[in-house]
C-alpha cells in the first residue's frame, strides 16, 4: 500500500452554534491544542488525528455567518479560506452545517465552495432532520452542490467515521461550481437547490424551546429566573469552591515544610520552596474558582441560555458602553477577574468587550475579602459590620459601571455595534463537550497567567528576603544570642523593615502619608500588588504574630493597640480604615489580571491604563474619604 | 412600515432594506427580500426583538429591525 508522508491540513467552518467545536472534540479526541491566530488574540484550536495511513492536522476556525468578515474572529476564518499562501490555507475544508437551520447554514456553504478548494458538507446534527426536513434527499442535496455530503450527529459522536474516511476519500477533488457563472443570488440558488432536494418546507419551531421561551424571556420571571441563577453561581464559586481550595493550600503549605526538610539548606532550595513553589500555590490555588465559574459559563453556552441573557440584559447594558453579553465576565468578577475577563471573549464588538475587560477588576473579587475582613472588624463597630460588607460590594459594581459609562464616552470605535444573535434552540449539555471545554480554558489560564505570577512572586521574594550589604548581617548578629520565639520572629519583622521591598515601603511614605497610611501599610501595599490578600499575611509579619492567614483576629489585636506617638490615639482609626478600605476596592494590585488583560487585548497598554485608572481613583477617594473622615 | 413598527406575534414579508451594510449582514442570516418573518420575542424592556425568519430564531436591536422594510400580511 502506498504510504502518504505528507501531512493532510483540514479546516473547520462553520455559523457559531453549528456544532463545529463538538465535532472538532470527537475527530480529534485529546489530541489537541489551543494558541492563537499569528499577531491576532483570536484563540486558535487546533489538533491531529490519524485515518489509515494518512496524517490530519485540523483547525476550528472561528464561527462565522459569512466571507466577508467583520469582527476579528471572522476575518481570522475568512483569510484562512481565501488566502491561498495563508499558513492555515486547507486541502481540505470541512463545511458544517446546522441541519435544523440548513437554509441559513447554506450561504456560508456557497461561499466556501465557490473558492473551489476541496470540501467536505457536513451535514451536522442530523437528528433533527426528521423534524424540519423529513424528506430531504442527500443524493440530490451532494450533486446539486458537487460536494460530498456526511451526515452527522458529532454530540453523540455519529457519523464520525464517516467524516474521517470521506477526508481521505476526496482531499484531491477540488469542487467545481456550477452557479459561478451564473449572475444569480445565493439565496435563490439555496432555495432551487433545497427545492429539488425537497428539504423547502417551512421549518417550524422547536416546541420545548419556544415553552422554555415562554418563561425564561418573560418580563417578569425571565428577570426573576436570571437574578436566581447568579445568586446559584455566586454561591458556587464563593463557598463550594472553598473546599478544594482549602485542600490545595493544605496541599501546598505540606509540600513546603516537606520541600525545606528533605532540601539541603541553601539558596536555591529557599528560591524554590519560597519564591517558586509559593508562587506556583498562588496561581493553583484560584483554579477550582476558575473550573466552577467556566463549569456555569460553558453550560450556559451548551444549553442556549446565554443567548437569552444576552437578550434580556442587552438594553440596559448598552446605557453603559456594555452589552447584554458583558453579564457573564461582570458576575464572574466577584469571583476572580481572571477567568472573567476570559470569558468577555464572547463580546465580537470589540469596543464593547474591552470596556468589559476594563471594568470588570472593579468588582470586588475573593481576594479583597481577607482584607474587607480584617479592616472591618479592626474600624467598624460590630452592629455594622455586615451592612459595610454589603456596601463594599455595591461599591465595586457602582465602580464598574461609572468606570464604563466614562470609558464609553473616551474610546473611540469605528466599528459597528450591532447586536444581531442567534438564538438557538436549548440542547441538554453534553458532560463530555463541557469537560473538555472547562480543562481546555484552566490550562489556558494556568499557563498564560502563571508564567507572570511565578516570575513576580520570585521578584518580591528576593525583595523581601535581601537587603543591602551589612544591614542584615547586623540584624542576625544581634538576634543570635537571644533564642526565643517571640525574639524570632522579631527578628523578622527587622529583616523584612530592611529588606530591599521594606526600603521601598518607607520610601513611598510621603506618597501614602496623606492617605493615613504609614510605612508598614506601604510595605503592605508593594507585597500586595501581585495579589491582594497578601496583605493580611504582611500585616502579620510586620507585627510579628506569625505569616499565617488564620491570625487575622491576633494581626487586628495588634493593630488595634498601636498608638500613634503623636496624639496618643489608637494609630489604626476609623479615617484609616475607611481609607484603606476604599484603595482596596479600587486599586489595580493584581499581577494575573493585569496579565490575562495583556494577553487578552494583545498589547501592554490596556492594562497600563488600567493600572493607572484603578490606582489613581483609588488614591483619590482615598485622600478624600480620610480627610472627610477626620473632620469628625 | 419596518420590522420595528411590528407588534409581538404579527407576521410580515421582507420587501427590501433601508441600509445596505445591514442588509448583507442580515442577508448571511437568512434575513432577504421575499422572506416571511414574525415578532416572536421581545425583550423585558421593549428592547431589543426577536424575530423568526428564514428557519431560525434571530435577536437583533430595534434600530437594526427599521431597516428591514416589510409588508404585513393579510391573511
Amino acid at each position: 500500500m502506498k504510504e502518504r508522508n505528507s501531512t493532510l491540513k483540514v479546516a473547520l467552518i462553520g455559523n457559531p452554534n453549528s456544532g463545529k467545536t463538538s465535532l472538532f472534540n470527537k475527530l480529534t479526541g485529546l489530541h489537541q491544542k489551543v494558541g492563537n491566530f499569528p499577531g491576532v488574540t483570536v484563540e486558535k484550536k487546533t489538533g491531529r488525528f490519524k485515518v489509515n495511513e494518512t496524517k490530519v492536522d485540523i483547525v476550528d476556525l472561528p464561527g462565522t455567518y459569512s466571507l466577508q468578515p467583520r469582527s476579528m474572529d471572522e476575518k481570522v476564518a475568512a483569510n484562512a479560506i481565501l488566502e491561498v499562501d495563508n499558513p492555515d490555507h486547507p486541502d481540505l475544508v470541512l463545511i458544517v452545517v446546522d441541519a435544523s437551520h440548513l437554509k441559513t447554514s447554506l450561504y456560508l456553504a456557497l461561499q466556501v465552495l465557490e473558492q473551489e478548494i476541496p470540501a467536505i458538507l457536513v451535514l451536522n446534527m442530523a437528528d433533527q432532520l426528521p423534524r424540519v426536513a423529513a424528506e430531504l434527499d442527500l443524493d440530490v442535496l451532494s450533486t446539486e452542490l458537487n460536494v460530498p455530503v456526511v451526515k452527522t450527529n458529532a454530540r453523540e459522536g455519529f457519523g464520525i467515521e464517516d467524516v474521517k474516511e470521506a477526508i481521505v476519500l476526496h482531499s484531491l477533488e477540488a469542487v467545481t461550481v456550477s452557479w459561478k457563472e451564473q449572475k444569480v443570488e445565493r439565496h435563490i440558488i439555496i432555495k432551487q437547490i433545497l427545492e429539488k432536494a425537497k428539504a423547502n418546507g417551512p421549518v417550524l419551531a422547536h416546541e420545548l424551546t419556544r415553552k422554555l421561551d415562554d418563561v425564561l424571556t418573560h418580563r417578569i420571571f425571565g428577570v426573576v429566573f436570571f437574578l436566581a441563577l447568579l445568586g446559584l453561581v455566586f454561591q458556587a464559586i464563593y463557598s463550594w469552591a472553598s473546599y478544594p481550595m482549602e485542600w490545595i493550600e493544605t496541599l501546598f503549605t505540606l509540600g513546603a515544610s516537606f520541600f525545606s526538610d528533605v532540601l539541603p539548606e541553601s539558596f536555591l532550595t529557599r528560591l524554590w520552596v519560597e519564591g517558586i513553589w509559593a508562587g506556583l500555590g498562588g496561581v493553583v490555588i484560584f483554579i477550582p474558582q476558575i473550573a466552577f465559574l467556566f463549569l456555569f459559563v460553558v453550560l450556559l453556552e451548551e444549553s442556549g441560555y446565554m443567548a437569552r441573557v444576552s437578550f434580556i440584559s442587552d438594553q440596559w447594558l448598552r446605557k453603559f458602553g456594555l452589552q447584554g453579553r458583558s453579564v457573564v465576565p461582570l458576575i464572574g468578577g466577584v469571583a476572580c477577574a481572571v477567568p472573567a475577563i476570559l470569558a468577555a471573549r464572547t463580546i465580537s464588538n470589540q469596543k464593547e468587550r474591552l470596556i468589559t475587560i476594563m471594568v470588570t477588576p472593579f468588582m470586588s473579587c475573593s481576594a479583597r475579602l481577607p482584607v474587607y475582613a480584617l479592616l472591618i472588624a479592626l474600624v467598624i463597630p460590630t452592629a455594622f459590620q455586615g451592612l459595610a460588607l454589603l456596601f463594599m460590594y455595591l461599591l465595586g459594581v457602582v465602580a464598574s459601571l461609572g468606570a464604563a459609562l466614562v470609558l464609553n464616552r473616551t474610546i473611540k470605535s469605528t466599528e459597528d455595534s450591532h447586536f444581531l444573535l442567534e438564538l438557538p434552540d436549548y440542547r441538554l449539555p453534553k458532560l463530555s463537550n463541557v469537560l473538555a471545554e472547562i480543562t481546555r480554558k484552566v490550562t489556558q489560564f494556568v499557563m498564560s497567567a502563571g508564567k507572570i505570577i511565578v516570575f513576580v512572586s520570585v521578584l518580591l521574594w528576593l525583595g523581601a528576603s535581601y537587603g543591602p550589604s551589612g544591614r542584615f548581617e547586623a540584624i542576625e548578629e544581634k538576634y543570635a544570642e537571644l533564642g526565643s520565639k517571640e525574639n524570632e520572629q522579631k527578628k523578622r519583622a527587622e529583616l523584612l523593615e530592611n529588606s530591599y521591598i521594606g526600603i521601598l515601603g518607607k520610601s513611598i511614605d510621603p506618597v501614602i502619608e496623606p492617605l493615613g497610611y504609614d510605612w508598614k501599610i506601604g510595605i503592605a501595599l508593594i507585597t500586595s500588588f501581585a495579589a491582594r490578600e497578601v496583605f493580611v499575611g504582611t500585616m502579620a509579619t510586620i507585627y510579628s504574630v506569625g505569616s499565617s492567614a488564620d491570625d487575622v483576629a491576633s494581626v487586628r489585636e495588634k493593630m488595634r493597640s498601636q498608638v500613634n506617638p503623636i496624639t496618643g490615639k489608637p494609630l489604626y482609626d476609623l479615617p484609616f480604615g475607611l481609607s484603606l478600605l476604599v484603595f482596596y476596592a479600587f486599586a489595580m494590585q493584581c499581577m494575573s489580571t493585569l496579565a490575562v488583560v495583556k494577553t487578552e487585548t494583545g498589547t501592554w497598554k490596556w492594562p497600563m491604563i488600567q493600572l493607572a485608572m484603578m490606582t489613581g481613583l483609588a488614591y483619590v477617594s482615598s485622600l478624600a474619604v480620610y480627610n472627610l473622615a477626620s473632620l469628625f | 412600515m419596518t420590522a420595528k413598527d411590528l407588534v409581538l406575534g404579527q407576521k410580515a414579508i421582507v420587501s427590501s432594506f433601508s441600509d445596505e451594510r445591514l442588509a448583507s449582514f442580515l442577508a448571511e442570516r437568512g434575513v432577504v427580500a421575499g422572506e416571511h418573518l414574525c415578532v416572536e420575542r421581545i425583550a423585558p424592556m421593549g428592547d431589543p426583538i426577536a424575530i423568526r425568519v428564514s428557519d431560525h430564531l434571530l435577536c437583533l436591536r430595534k434600530n437594526e429591525a427599521s431597516a428591514i422594510l416589510v409588508q404585513t400580511e393579510t391573511v
